[in-house]
């Protein structure tokens, strides 16, 4: 026999009431088979359908409403008004359980946002699944190196023959000086200045806002501005057409060819400015790689459609040997790296790509459902605790016919309706916490969760969830109890339950003293970086930054002017300072290592306090032949030879060897996560041009006087420049940028988790003395004295903290071990800090627990037992 | 009068239902309208004029039993109220007091 369609129907179950369908349904399916008689299958069908179809009338949802409404919204109302008594009457428990709740979401709810932020890194790059960057390992002096840095004409030369490769760009980030024209011509460094191929626009999508997207940067002397720093450099964004200056002889002026809107704040690559890179590069000729002059750069690759990067990346060493036998070049290992991958690739950067840790999103992560959980758990332990008192009232509800589905049911409301007065809340704690949370990043959170619907459900249905575990266990030991347990004994001597609690405590102190610990170590180590390893002291040096070639001729006028100024106390001009980024590495013949160099004058070692181990500083008559240099430690030590002073085996500039006139001691000039790496230090008169910064170390009483002077004089001797200062502890603090944001995060997070853990530890403690009141109250009367009672109620709260304490060191020594990692000057982890924590959290946890233990002590036996 | 006002289709659906007596359910119904009026039915309007008119108080119901025939659900028998027997009697009564003011002799519509 022919089943009737099915559809018609489950639509009308979907609307109307199950009982009333029941019944229309049996009256179509004996008229269809009627039908299936009379008319045939087809015809009966399509009645049937018809039919049903039409059944859906009003008069359906009247009969639903009718029929359903006491069963089940009654219940409902009555379980929120016994959850509100319920709540009403433990005022404390429920203010603790919601204030926890709120805290827990609001944080993670933080740390979500950030999360998901981080996962739309990028997302309007819409080919970044092709794009890669060209990558090379060579061996060198024993280590591997790890370049991102391409020869100028690698890739012209092979993408030829390398249909895989669609389109390939070079791209270079520089600090350009350029004059201003809204600032009266003054000069401004832009330090955020991009120089690629053409093809940049075609890689990376971007927004051009005005000007020819087809002509953006495929003429020399182009330039794309974003709409920032045309508001900045001109007071307005109609700018294509115009011109900018450098303050260089060695610049020719650009011209805009187009203004583009900002990179977005999700963007992993970030500039001001994009210029055709046709200037810089060095002329190919007929074989680029014999040239002399050779310049290297980050290449980014867009491969076509279905291409593997692997394929490529075996072609590339066949097809430059086409090209040269440069060993370096055919000898290298060369991959290509996914896009998505270079946005957390912390190991090498190419100051393109703003790499982000993803060990630090991954942590935060755990943080955010530990902190929920800290808070969960302070629900489950309140309300199992409270169980016992709850029992009687089961007991009662059981006799009068509620069902243990219902008692769960009423208990899962109310855990519902504290997370759903939590929730609110914590959007609003959330709304408070976003703007430190941003400043703490130092980038805003671009995503709008509060219109975001998916983001929203999502959230509610995790509450739902959160209730459901949070509420799940109390109601199922509240419903366990009968009414007989009542009657027999007191049920409060159980204890069932009590090892869970106990177990749950213990996590709870765990996780916060493992970040009590992060939070010292971490910032130990901040303090190590800052006061232990500089030999001098950073706050009282400030540096004054130029531009190449400021001080060609004149830098001797300058130092003595500076020197003369009241407040003074020592001045150096140099190329660079502590703290810069030195692109500048080389390496020589015979050296099996990549070096830095700086120009300086005789003063630098003075200003910075470096130790000359052996030999002198420089020194401008004795200086001026025989091509003298300074070493540091680790150069000599890497140099083979015997006695490296006084040596002049080695050519490290110009035309002659160099004579090494002085070793000093390894001091830190980057930053701490990195090894000292070797330098050498060439006289300021061996290249006058590249002094660009005046050091200049004051005396701290009279800050303010000083500036003002010094910008005088700097405004004598450079009036076209800005005056453009900057502190060396300043400077110094902003290579550990994200360790600060890191502590401070940390921090944060720990406040929050004791906040929560002591919290839970109260109302436990509450509940915990008014149990055991009248217990007490009898070993008052039989002469206990106050000291007695206060340990017996603290005792094993004490023994909690201890059991947590064991758990916690060890992991909080491996992670912190982990993160020490990085670092290659790294204070050691000392016992103390472990000891001190445990000690804090003893006192935290007495002071937590006194209060209700000092309250029953403190009562009066006579009240308590009166009742009895 | 008000409250107790039937519509020509309810009136139609309530008489069958008197008529089929403790054989009226959804589908006798309809058979027993089209049988007397001559028109096609669909089902689902009698079940429509049925359960608004339980709602009125016309008609009581109880569940029957199920069969196979039905696809294994109940059918849902009606009967006609107190309430209802005397609407359709005040119907008749309506009608026939005016029928007593026609004249006996129809009239003959267009002759002269």
């Amino acid at each position: 026999m022919k089943q009737p369609p099915k559809f018609p129907i489950w639509l009308l179950r979907l609307i109307a009431n199950r009982s009333i369908v029941d019944e229309i349904e049996g009256d179509l399916h004996e008229d269809y088979l009627d039908n299936i008689e009379t008319r045939g299958l087809r015809k009966a069908r399509s009645i049937y359908r018809w039919t049903a179809f039409r059944s859906l009338r009003p008069y359906l949802l009247a009969h639903r409403r009718e029929n359903r409404k006491p069963k089940y919204i009654d219940m409902v109302i009555y379980h929120l008004k016994m959850a509100t008594r319920i709540m009403s009457k433990n005022r404390v428990f429920t203010a603790i359980n919601i204030f926890g709740l709120t805290i827990g979401l609001a944080s993670s709810l933080a740390i979500l946002l950030f999360i998901i932020d981080q996962s739309r890194m990028d997302d309007f790059q819409t080919k970044q699944d092709r794009i890669y960057r060209l990558e090379a390992e060579l061996e060198r002096g024993g280590s591997l190196q790890r370049s991102t840095r391409m020869h100028s004409h690698l890739m012209p030369a092979i993408a030829e023959n390398l249909p895989g490769i669609e389109k390939f760009a070079r791209i270079q980030k520089s600090t350009r000086t350029l004059v201003s024209h809204k600032d009266g011509n003054k000069s401004m460094t832009e330090e955020n200045f991009v120089f690629a191929d053409p093809e940049f626009f075609e890689l990376f999508d971007f927004n051009i806002v005005s000007g020819n997207p087809k002509e953006l940067i495929s003429a020399p002397g182009t330039v794309v501005i974003t709409v920032s720093t045309a508001l900045r450099h001109f007071g307005h964004t109609d700018v294509v057409g115009e011109t900018i200056e450098f303050n260089s002889k060695y610049d020719k002026p650009m011209t805009i060819t187009a203004v583009m809107a900002d990179p977005p704040g999700n963007s992993s690559i970030q500039f001001d400015f994009v210029a055709s890179n046709e200037s810089l590069l060095p002329p190919g000729g007929s074989n680029p790689f014999k040239q002399r002059f050779s310049l290297s750069i980050p290449v980014y690759v867009l491969l076509s459609p279905g291409t593997s990067p692997e394929a490529i990346v075996s072609q590339v060493v066949p097809e430059l040997k086409k090209h040269t036998d440069k060993k370096s070049l055919i000898e290298s290992t060369y991959s290509l790296s996914s896009f998505d991958h270079l946005k957390y690739d912390m190991e090498v950067a190419d100051g393109i790509i703003t790499p982000v840790d993803k060990r630090v999103i991954r942590m935060f992560g755990i943080i955010a459902i530990l902190i929920v959980s800290l808070a969960l758990i302070n629900y489950v332990n309140l309300t199992s605790a409270r169980a016992i008192q709850r029992a009687q009232e089961a007991g009662i509800r059981k006799v009068v016919g509620a069902s243990r589905r219902t008692l769960v049911s009423q208990l899962l409301t109310e855990s519902l309706m504290i997370c759903f007065i939590a929730l609110p809340l914590a959007i609003l704690a959330l709304e408070l916490i976003i703007p430190y949370f941003e400043t703490v990043l130092q980038r805003e959170l671009f995503f709008e969760y509060k219109t975001n619907l998916v983001f929203l459900s999502g959230v509610v249905f995790f509450i739902l969830i959160l209730a459901t575990v949070a509420g799940l266990y109390p109601a199922l030991v509240i419903s366990r109890f009968k009414f007989s347990h009542i009657v027999n004994g007191r049920p409060e001597h159980s204890s069932k339950g009590a090892l869970l609690r106990k177990v749950l405590v213990i996590f709870q102190f765990t996780f916060s003293i493992a970040l009590i610990i992060g939070v010292f170590l971490v910032q130990g180590q901040l303090q190590f970086i800052r006061t232990q390893t500089l030999s001098y002291s950073p706050e009282h040096i400030i540096m004054l930054k130029g531009s190449f070639g400021m001080m060609s001729k004149n830098y001797k006028a300058v130092r003595a002017e500076i020197q003369q100024l009241p407040g003074v106390q020592q001045v150096s001009v140099a190329s660079a300072s502590p703290g810069d980024d030195f692109f500048a590495s080389s390496t020589r013949k015979g050296v099996s290592a990549t070096m830095t160099n700086y120009f300086t004058d005789e003063n630098y070692l003075d200003v910075f306090n470096i130790e000359i181990l052996r030999g002198r500083k420089f020194n401008p008559i004795a200086d001026s032949t025989g091509a003298p240099i300074i070493i540091n430690q680790a150069l000599a030590d890497i140099l083979e030879l015997e006695e490296p002073l006084n040596s002049t085996a080695y050519k490290f500039f110009g035309k002659n060897n160099n004579k090494i006139i002085g070793i000093v001691e390894n001091f830190h000039f980057q930053s701490l996560r990195d090894e000292i790496k070797p330098v050498f230090m060439l006289p300021a008169s061996a290249m006058a041009p590249a002094l660009k910064q005046i050091i200049v170390k004051v005396e701290t009483s009279e800050f303010d006087q000083t500036l003002q002077k010094l910008e005088a004089t700097w405004d004598k001797f450079f009036p076209d420049m800005i005056f453009n200062y900057q502190f060396l502890d300043d400077k110094l603090d902003r290579m550990y940028t994200a360790e600060y944001r890191l502590s401070k995060i940390f921090s944060l997070f720990t406040i929050l988790a004791i906040l929560i853990t002591c919290l839970g530890l109260f109302g436990l403690s509450m509940h915990i003395s008014e149990v055991r009141l009248k217990e007490i109250s009898i070993r008052k009367v039989l002469g206990a004295s106050m000291g007695q009672i206060m340990r017996l109620l603290s005792s094993q709260v004490y023994l909690l903290v201890a059991i947590a304490a064991l758990i916690a060191s060890p992991l909080a020594w491996y992670f912190m071990k982990q993160w020490l990692q990085d670092f290659a000057y790294k204070k050691a982890i000392s016992a103390d800090t472990f000891v001190l924590t445990f000690i804090a959290c003893l006192a935290m946890a007495t002071l937590t627990i006194s209060w209700h233990a000092l309250k029953t002590a403190r009562s009066n036996p006579a009240e308590t037992l009166r009742n009895e | 009068m008000k409250g107790s006002f039937l519509g020509e289709f309810e009136e139609v659906v309530l008489l069958a239902t008197w008529v089929l007596k403790d054989q009226a359910y959804a589908n006798t119904v309809r058979d027993e309208v089209s049988k007397h009026t001559q028109r096609d039915i669909n089902l689902s309007a009698i079940h429509s004029a049925l359960y608004r008119m339980e709602r009125k108080g016309f008609l009581t119901s109880e569940l029957g039993e199920a069969s196979a025939r039905r696809g294994g659900k109940r059918k849902r028998h009606f009967y006609v109220s107190t309430k209802g027997t005397e609407a359709l009697n005040e119907i008749k009564r309506i009608r026939e007091s005016f029928w007593q003011l026609v004249p006996a002799t129809p009239v003959k519509g267009g002759s002269i």
